[in-house]
This record gives structure tokens, C-alpha cells and sequence, in this order.
């Protein structure tokens, strides 16, 4: 392996994708013809902490380097006819040197889950090494910082739009945020932070030994979820405080290409385009926004531009450039369809984590609605109650993760029309009580089916509860797994087109509500196809009695047929396509 | 530099919540530290997690069962370089490179770019070649060239 000579373009560099502009990676006198000759009229503007000091104390935004003056910038892109708005980073930024710190400040390395330094790779072979943000001189810094620049936005009257950004990565099918870290800074820190949970308590008369605090693993992955979650919001209320008038809230962004894995795959020359258009699609089920920029230029082409231009720009980044609530285009209303959602309660608990996989769920999933579903930390889960947001949607819970607001969230969904399947074998015994009870003060009846493991089944209305016990079905083999999902499954009614698809071709619907010349459709779904490899393949749609076939969509290197009851679609390599739907409840 | 016949293991030495009835009735115990694989990976991508479990299975009479990223656990250091060696030889890479999270960690942080790092590895790390790859390789040769 070589270090490749760098092959990005001087433009590249500036402009490195998603509508990204690096404003210290050129002169300020270069500025205006860079904007004004940019494709888009909307331009993303990282701020580059480090850019801006160098001693972490005075900051300097036009008094020194030009191309500090953000005022100037804003002046360049309105009198272009562009729009800015700016990314704050509120966790180590990979695209930045140093995770973005202040050479000051770059003291302490970041340390992944593994135990591995944190670094990501740049397309030219380099290292950049990422430094932890839990470095307490690390946050009060920070702090002066974004202090000295809202002052700055606010002195000068700008106007432009601010997020702030948790920079991270996919790996395993999860967001692994940079902020995420197990250095000794991180660990220093988590002690303070317990010995204030426990000086707290004991002010509260409650006497508490550190080990209990800590009894078991579990406990302390909840305590370290808690930690985290407190000391990024320190972070995140520190920009809201400075930027009352510009801050728009906060985003998650995934860089394809600086995953951990990332690392290695490199070391070792293995492809990973496949890997990355997967990922771009998982993010869209977990409204993260995928980012290219770290990608080598000769891996932005092809499929994976094909999906940025068709998944993301279309989508996230309207919403964050802020057209979505004008454009009533056809494409900037579809929004990625979820049917499933599976709630854990502490998804940095690993074996809880992967409980629906050892149960086949995830595997019935993947097979049968790629992509149509979304893992959702029930902490931040939002008590959506609306019926109509409940449809088609059905919520699974683990017994072990339903605690009195979780099981109240149920209830209230269950008597909403909400489809509720929760698995029982380790529910507290006084939360089934209270289950028990309100079924019997309710004169809910509850079916009991003995098929492959116990199951009940509570119905109210259009609202379906099903207890069942998953630890018979760890037990059974993979095909036995698949059939019980697919008997659950089928007795929701859930509308769904069957797709055969050969491995490596990628799938994901989207949906949207119909138009003034489709009022006869319940719903338009559309379903994008790309094959990211290097062979041909063959995916047939079997047709449901609920799909109207509407429209096909660009067909790159590939060719829809239609056949009695299905469809076929050969792909040549890198091909993609999309077709449309009209859809009948 | 890696080559294509070459294997990389990646160790630490953790306490995860993963140990399951059968694991200790093989001799683990809940709550415990053991040695566990983070990564175990040719130039084709991670190998095959069939061909893992199967040889794990062989070795502990219990199933791979600590999700879908982590190979172990392994009972000791030993034990996880002699798996690592058995996989190499069932995939016919010629050499594996066995280090750990803390050696690697160290490297990159005396590294500034990809070679670098993977020529600290080569030249520094544990290494282990696989001999049966490494004789047929020879004899296949010394066949064409007698």
C-alpha cells in the first residue's frame, strides 16, 4: 500500500463536498469568486475553532488573518445571492486538525470503545489524531470561545442560520459519536461526576456506598449514559446561550470513512463502497445526515453520488438550509418510511442491544423491510400519540427496559390505535401486574396462542398488545425464528411490496402523502434500488393487491420488466433506479 | 506493507457484560476480565463469521455468543494467538499480526500516515506464520523450478 499522491483538486479541497465551504483553506480575497462560482445557492460554513486562536484566550475573527472575518463572508455570500448557514461543532470534528482543538489544548488523546487511540484517516494516507473533549480545560476554553463569537455575530448583526453538530461515524449499524471517549480524561471526569451523585444523595439522607452506586455492570453503563448525555449538553447550552437569535438546534452527522473500522480496511486495502452506500441509508432511518466529505474523490462518484443527490440533498439538507416548508416539489416531500421501531432503554448496554438480533427479529427485518425500521434510545423517544402518526408503525419493546414511564407510554399508545409488541420474560413482575390490571379493569380480553413460544394479545380498537416470551425463541433455529416473526408480523395487516433481491443490492422507501391528483391513494411510496458492486443482479417485486405502480424513475444501468404478478429489474454494476406507488389501505 | 495473504488481529483485555450459563459452565465467570478479539481481518474485509464461530466452538465447546463485534472470550493471551493462528491457517493467509489495542494505540500515535502505522506493525508487532501455507507455497515452487 502507498500513500496515494493526493489527488483532491485545489477546488475540492475548499469545496469538499454536501455543499461544504472550508473558508480557511483559501485566501479572503479569493472568497467572493469561490462562492459566486459554486453550483448550489446554499452553502454550509464550519467553524474552525483552532482557526480562530492560538493560545485559547484571544480570538481573532478580522483583526488578524482576513480569513477569520465571518462578518465578510456573510456580506460576500448575500451580495452573490447565497445563503450561509454555519455548523458549530459540540464534539471533536474529524474534518478539522486535532479533532479541531486549539493546539493548546490538544493534550490528551481520545480513546475509542475498543480502547484504541481515536484517529481518522485522511484520503491523502494521513493520520489525524482526535483529542478528548472531556479535558475540563477543554470545555472552558470552549465556552470562552463561543462566547467571543456570539459576541461577534451579534456586534456585527448577523443573520445567518446556526446548528450545532455531534460529529460521529456508523459502525454496526449505530451512531458512534467522536464525542464518545474512554480516556483517563473521560474516566477523571465520570469519577467527579459520581462523587457527585453520591454527595447529592447523601444530602438527601440517602446513605449510599460507592460500590452500590456501582452494583452491577448495568448500572454503571447507566450512570456513564447519564454522564455523557449531561456533559454534551453542557456543550450544546453553551451555544444556545451565545446564539439566542441564530441557533437553530442540533444535528447529528455521520462521515462516511471515519469509522474505527475504517482504520483497519485501509491497512488492508478492502473495498468499502458497499458498506458505505448502507450506511447512508441507515442514517436516513435515524435522521442522522450522512456526510461524503472524507471520502476520497474517486469514492464520492458513482452510487454513492447517485444517493446523496436522490436521499440527502433532497431531503436533510432543504430541512437545514431551510427550504422545506416552501418546496412542495414531489421530491423534497418524500420522507424515509419506518414500520418498526425498536426501543432499548440504554443502547450503550451491548446485550441488550443485540437481544433482537439473537431473537431473529433484526434478521426478519432486513429480509422482509429493509430499512423500515429504527432503533430508538426510549430516553429521547418522543410521546408521539398522534393516531394517525401511529399507523402502519409497530413499537417493540424488551421487558427488561420498561420502567413506569416507559409502561405508561405504551398504555397511552396502545389506547391510541398503537401496535405494541413487548417481549415478557423479563418484565418486573410489578409492572406485568399493573399490566394485568389495567386489562381487567378495562375488560380487555387477552388471547393466548401457544404457538412456537407463549403469546397474549390484548386488542382495543384499532390498538394491538402482544406480550410474548423471546427466551424459547433464542433457542430455535434461524429458519423456526423467521417463521414466527413472519405469523407476528402478518397479523398487523401492514402494507408491504415482497422484494428478492440478490445480496448487495441496497433498498429504502420512502413515502409521502398524496398529491391533489392522487387523492385516491392513501399514501405514495417510493422505493429507490442501487447496486453498489461490480457484478449484475436481479431483483423481482412481487406485486401486493395494495400498490398501483405509478412511475420508474431513472434508470442507470439497469432495466425494469414487467411480468404477470411482479416485476424484474436487472442491474448492471453501479446501476440504480426508483419506482413509484400509489398505495391502498 | 500488508499484503494480500496477510491477517490482522486486533486484542484488549475487557470485562463485558457478555458471559452467558454456558460460558460458565466452561470455566468463565460473569464479571470477569478476559481477552477479547475487536478485530480479525484480511484484505477481503473481516473473516467470515461461520468460519469463526465454528472454530471457537472447537476450541470451547460453547457458541460465539458476545454479539456481532467481538471474537472471545478467551481465557488467556495465549489461547487468543493460538485461535488467531488456526484461522489463519483455515483461510490460507501466510502470516498473521496479533497485537493489542494498547501496541496499537501506540504506534498510531507515533505515526503520521497510513504506511507509517503499518510499518510499525511489520516490523514491530507480534507475528505468526502460518507454516502449512508457507510448505505447500515452497513445495508448489520447488516443484516448478527443480
Amino acid at each position: 500500500m502507498q500513500i496515494p499522491n493526493d489527488l483532491t483538486s485545489d477546488n475540492e479541497k475548499i469545496f469538499p463536498g454536501d455543499n461544504w465551504f472550508f473558508y480557511w483553506k483559501t485566501s479572503s480575497a479569493l472568497w467572493r469568486d469561490k462562492i459566486a462560482g459554486f453550483d448550489s445557492s446554499k452553502i454550509v460554513v464550519p467553524i474552525n475553532w483552532a482557526f480562530h486562536t492560538d493560545n485559547g484566550e484571544d480570538f481573532d475573527f478580522h483583526h488578524d488573518k482576513p480569513e477569520t472575518d465571518l462578518k465578510r463572508l456573510e456580506e460576500i455570500a448575500s451580495e452573490v445571492s447565497k445563503k450561509l448557514v454555519f455548523f458549530v461543532p459540540i464534539s471533536p470534528a474529524p474534518f478539522l486538525v486535532g479533532g479541531g482543538l486549539p493546539h493548546i489544548l490538544s493534550r490528551i488523546p481520545s480513546i475509542s470503545r475498543e480502547g484504541i487511540q481515536t484517529v481518522v484517516t485522511q484520503a491523502s494516507g494521513r493520520i489525524n489524531k482526535i483529542y478528548s473533549f472531556y479535558d475540563q480545560r477543554v470545555f472552558v476554553a470552549y465556552r470562552k470561545f463561543i462566547r467571543a463569537l456570539g459576541k461577534f455575530f451579534s456586534q456585527n448583526e448577523m443573520t445567518s442560520n446556526l446548528w450545532a453538530i455531534e460529529c460521529g461515524f456508523i459502525q454496526d449499524e449505530q451512531f458512534v459519536s467522536f464525542f464518545e471517549d474512554y480516556s483517563k480524561a473521560q474516566h477523571e471526569t465520570f469519577e467527579r461526576f459520581l462523587a457527585i451523585k453520591k454527595q447529592a444523595k447523601e444530602n438527601n439522607n440517602q446513605q449510599v456506598e460507592m460500590t452500590h452506586l456501582l452494583s452491577s455492570l448495568s448500572d454503571e453503563e447507566l450512570l456513564q449514559n447519564e454522564f455523557v448525555t449531561d456533559v454534551k449538553q453542557l456543550y450544546i447550552e453553551t451555544i444556545k446561550e451565545f446564539f439566542p437569535i441564530n441557533y437553530e438546534g442540533l444535528v447529528k452527522i455521520a462521515f462516511l470513512g471515519t469509522a474505527t473500522d475504517d482504520l483497519f480496511f485501509k491497512m488492508m486495502d478492502v473495498e468499502r463502497q458497499n458498506k458505505y452506500s448502507k450506511d447512508i441509508l441507515f442514517c436516513l432511518t435515524m435522521n442522522i445526515i450522512p456526510s461524503s466529505i472524507l471520502l476520497p474523490s474517486n469514492l464520492k462518484k458513482g452510487i454513492i453520488e447517485k444517493q446523496f443527490k436522490d436521499l440527502v440533498s433532497s431531503t436533510y439538507l432543504s430541512f437545514i438550509l431551510g427550504d422545506h416548508m416552501y418546496d412542495m416539489s414531489d421530491d423534497t416531500s418524500f420522507q424515509p418510511l419506518t414500520n418498526f421501531y425498536l426501543c432499548h432503554k440504554n443502547l450503550m448496554d451491548y446485550s441488550q442491544r443485540y437481544f433482537w438480533e439473537e431473537i431473529g427479529l433484526y434478521k426478519y427485518l432486513k429480509e422482509n423491510f429493509n430499512w423500515a425500521y429504527k432503533i430508538n434510545d426510549s430516553y429521547s423517544q418522543a410521546a408521539t400519540l398522534d393516531e394517525t402518526y401511529l399507523a402502519n408503525k409497530i413499537y417493540f419493546y424488551n421487558g427488561v427496559d420498561i420502567y413506569a414511564n416507559e409502561y405508561f407510554h405504551i398504555l397511552k399508545m396502545f389506547m391510541n390505535g398503537g401496535k405494541i409488541v413487548v417481549e415478557n420474560s423479563s418484565l418486573d413482575k410489578n409492572i406485568l401486574k399493573r399490566f394485568e390490571g389495567f386489562f381487567i379493569e378495562n375488560s380487555i380480553t387477552m388471547e393466548m396462542i401457544n404457538a412456537t413460544t407463549r403469546i397474549s394479545v390484548g386488542s382495543l380498537g384499532e390498538g394491538r398488545l402482544v406480550f410474548f416470551d423471546g427466551t424459547l425463541i433464542q433457542s430455535l433455529d434461524e429458519g423456526k425464528k423467521l417463521n414466527f416473526w413472519s405469523e407476528i408480523i402478518a397479523t398487523f395487516d401492514l402494507v408491504n411490496v415482497k422484494i428478492n433481491s440478490e445480496q448487495g443490492v441496497d433498498y429504502l422507501w420512502k413515502t409521502r402523502t398524496p398529491m391533489k391528483n392522487e387523492l385516491k391513494f392513501e399514501e405514495v411510496r417510493r422505493v429507490y434500488f442501487y447496486n453498489p458492486t461490480s457484478y449484475k443482479k436481479r431483483v423481482k417485486l412481487n406485486w401486493a393487491k395494495n400498490f398501483a405502480l405509478l412511475k420508474i424513475n431513472e434508470e442507470i444501468n439497469s432495466k425494469v420488466q414487467h411480468e404477470p404478478n411482479q416485476s424484474v429489474i436487472d442491474f448492471l454494476p453501479m446501476g440504480s433506479v426508483s419506482i413509484d406507488f400509489g398505495v391502498f389501505y | 506493507m500488508f499484503e494480500k495473504n496477510h491477517l490482522l488481529c486486533v486484542y484488549n483485555y475487557l470485562k463485558i457484560n457478555m458471559v452467558y450459563p454456558e460460558h460458565e459452565r466452561v470455566g468463565f465467570s460473569a464479571n470477569a476480565h478476559y481477552y477479547y478479539m475487536l478485530y480479525l481481518i484480511d484484505s477481503s474485509g473481516p473473516v467470515e463469521r461461520e468460519i469463526v464461530s465454528s472454530h471457537y466452538y472447537d476450541q470451547y465447546k460453547i457458541p460465539l455468543n458476545c454479539g456481532r463485534r467481538y471474537i472471545g472470550p478467551f481465557k488467556d493471551l495465549e489461547e487468543l494467538q493460538g485461535f488467531a493462528v488456526k484461522i489463519s491457517e483455515k483461510i490460507n493467509a501466510l502470516k498473521v499480526f496479533v497485537l493489542s489495542a494498547q501496541n496499537l494505540s501506540q504506534y498510531l500515535d507515533e505515526s503520521t500516515t497510513l504506511p507509517d502505522l503499518v510499518n510499525k506493525i511489520i516490523t514491530t508487532g507480534d507475528s505468526f506464520e502460518n507454516d502449512e501455507t508457507k510448505d505447500s507455497k515452497n513445495s508448489f515452487f520447488s516443484k516448478i523450478f527443480k
